[in-house]
């Protein structure tokens, strides 16, 4: 077998979910993607990097492009990452297609997948003799794709200086900030990264509690729309952000206009309650690493009027009786999902302990420095999405599978990089 | 049955006229309204307005006020085209259409529609002002009311 059809064959593999459904599966916000470069304008939350590369990929024929995209680039990485013969390399695939939610990942149309190709492409750029162009551009996309990305790239990056002293692994996320940068001067006139993410961090202190003291020594002074709803907050942050008849629905500008007042009330809560915010991120990041389970994105909820409007903006006529013919527009698939998840539970369980054992054993070598890294990354995942945001499924079962990697590039004899060697220990 | 459109690109009432009654012999009546961009907000000259929306949520909310109307009028066909992004003084915002085997009934959905869509619907709309400043929209009292008669 050449390597190119391994390569092929292992991204077949990670398609069955999709084959399994008859259409990649969608999310709500793939609507907000795919408007993103359909119109080509700015989604004031989302980063302007994923939608370009669904456009890329789908050019109004199929979204089945992006998914093909999506799995070869997992297998690409996978084959690049182990440097594996094709038949082994297929094995490893199939393991990972059984015992995983990775080709869950990989099907679903959501920047997700590019938060474990954030940490294996920062790992390749570390650990290869050379800097590669297509590592540093693929790593620089995946770290742009999605906020959390940054937070997960900044720890990767941190423990691989630590490690290899290697700093071209930066540049990824210098070319990541300066996407971002870029794009939101030029769509909304702002030199920021996030221009207005900190109404999601408003939106999940609040259902912590933690907001709730800084209206009670700010209002009313402070003039700020908050104080209008100090004695009925939303706890729950997805009915703050998302509820019609929330605090950011009903402000004058939604949330780009609330964001200055959210920037100013989360720096006066991390100031003044800066070890219960420490414990509620805590608590959320942990809460975050076990929320493991398939399930969260399989279902319709939301898809009709949102993805479905795209589907009829943007393809042929076609591709929205494609979508509607699936088992997730049929409300199915979660039930072809859910039985797998004790299995995965399991594997994941026992990924863990051979990841740590691994770190320990071979603690001189790439294979050390690879499975260290996946240790970080969950949980540094974690923080970046459930202290963040706020725990949900989908969040860390994006990542989770990782775990199994380590051991299972051992048990298919299988090296880490193409030139495994010894890691020079930093002094 | 509702055709429901967010969008940054104009529309022609004409052609939105022709998808809706396309094939149709059972449409009596066909009542339609169109908003467009003021040039002045209170007599304050503006020099463009910026709509913003979060997809799906807002179509979502477009679905639900045109499923009420359905409910509460014998409709035979809604369309609702909401623009986004940068408009000018002039410029199209919004298309109800609503259609019906009698006058009466599409004339007050199309009424109750825009009531409801400048309401319930989040749309968040920032003014500019010819001096270079700008303000986001604040929900006026005889929007509210308008919508209220409906209730």
């Amino acid at each position: 077998m050449r390597p190119a059809g391994a390569i092929l064959l292992g991204a077949i593999l990670f398609a069955w979910p999709a084959l399994l459904n008859g259409y990649p599966i969608l999310f709500s916000d793939t609507h907000a993607f795919l408007i993103q470069a359909g119109d080509w304008r700015m989604i004031w939350d989302k980063p302007f990097a994923y939608g370009p590369f669904l456009r890329l990929l789908h050019q109004g024929v199929s979204l089945w492009g992006p998914l093909a995209g999506q799995a070869v680039l997992v297998s690409w990485l996978l084959a690049r990452l182990t440097g594996a013969a094709p038949i082994r390399h297929v094995a490893l695939c199939a393991a990972l297609a059984i015992f995983s939610a990775a080709p869950w990942v990989t099907d679903l149309l959501m920047p997700d997948i590019f938060a474990p190709i954030t940490v294996l492409a920062l790992y390749l750029l570390a650990t290869e003799a050379r800097l590669s162009p297509a590592l540093l551009v693929l790593a620089g996309f995946a770290i742009a794709s999605h906020l959390s990305h940054l937070v997960l790239a900044a720890a990767c990056i941190a423990l691989l200086l630590l490690l290899t002293r290697r700093w071209r692994v930066i540049l990824p996320l210098a070319l990541a900030l300066a996407t971002l940068a870029g794009t939101n001067l030029a769509f909304y006139q702002r030199l920021a990264i996030s221009p207005y993410g900190a109404v999601f961090a408003l939106a999940h202190m609040t259902g912590d509690g933690l907001t709730a003291p800084v209206l009670a020594t700010a209002c009313p002074q402070s003039g700020w729309s908050l104080c209008a709803w100090q004695d009925r907050l939303p706890t729950d942050s997805d009915r703050f952000l998302w509820n019609a008849d929330g605090p950011v629905w009903t402000h004058p500008g939604g949330a780009i206009g609330l964001a200055p007042e959210a920037q100013a009330i989360v720096t006066q809560a991390v100031r003044t309650e800066p070890a219960a915010v420490a414990t509620a991120a805590l608590s959320n990041t942990l809460h975050q690493l076990t929320r493991v389970s398939l399930g969260d994105t399989l279902g319709p909820d939301w898809l009709e009027g949102s993805v479905t409007n795209s589907l009829t903006q943007y393809f042929g006529p076609g591709e929205l009786p494609s979508f509607r013919a699936s088992r997730q527009a049929d409300n199915t698939l979660a039930a072809w999902a859910s039985p797998l998840n004790p299995l995965h539970a399991t594997c994941l369980v026992l990924g863990t302990l051979a990841t740590l054992t691994l770190a320990w054993h071979r603690r001189h070598t790439n294979a050390g420095t690879l499975a260290l890294l996946i240790l970080l990354a969950l949980p540094a995942n974690a923080f970046a999405t459930g202290a963040l945001s706020g725990p949900h499924d989908r969040y860390q079962i994006r990542i989770a599978w990782l775990v199994l990697l380590p051991g299972l590039c051992n048990w298919a004899g299988a090296g880490v990089g193409p030139r495994a060697r010894p890691r020079q220990l930093a002094k | 049955m509702a055709n429901i459109r967010v969008q940054t690109a104009d529309f022609s009432i004409g052609a939105e006229y022709a998808a809706l009654a396309a094939g149709r012999t059972d449409i009596g009546g066909l009542a339609s309204f169109v908003g467009t961009v003021r040039n002045n907000a209170k007599g304050r000259p503006i020099t463009a307005m910026t709509l913003e929306h979060y997809p799906g949520m807002t179509e979502a909310a477009m679905a639900r006020i045109a499923a009420e109307a359905s409910r509460r009028w014998e409709l035979l066909g809604i369309t609702l085209i909401h623009r986004v992004g940068t408009l000018l003084p002039g410029d199209n915002i919004v298309l109800v259409l609503a259609a019906s085997a009698h006058r009466q009934a599409a004339l007050d959905a199309t009424s109750f529609l825009i009531d409801w869509l400048k309401t319930k619907a989040p749309f968040w709309k920032k003014e500019r002002f010819l001096d270079g400043t700008d303000s986001w929209v604040e929900a006026r009292a005889d929007d509210e009311q308008a919508a209220d008669r409906w209730s």
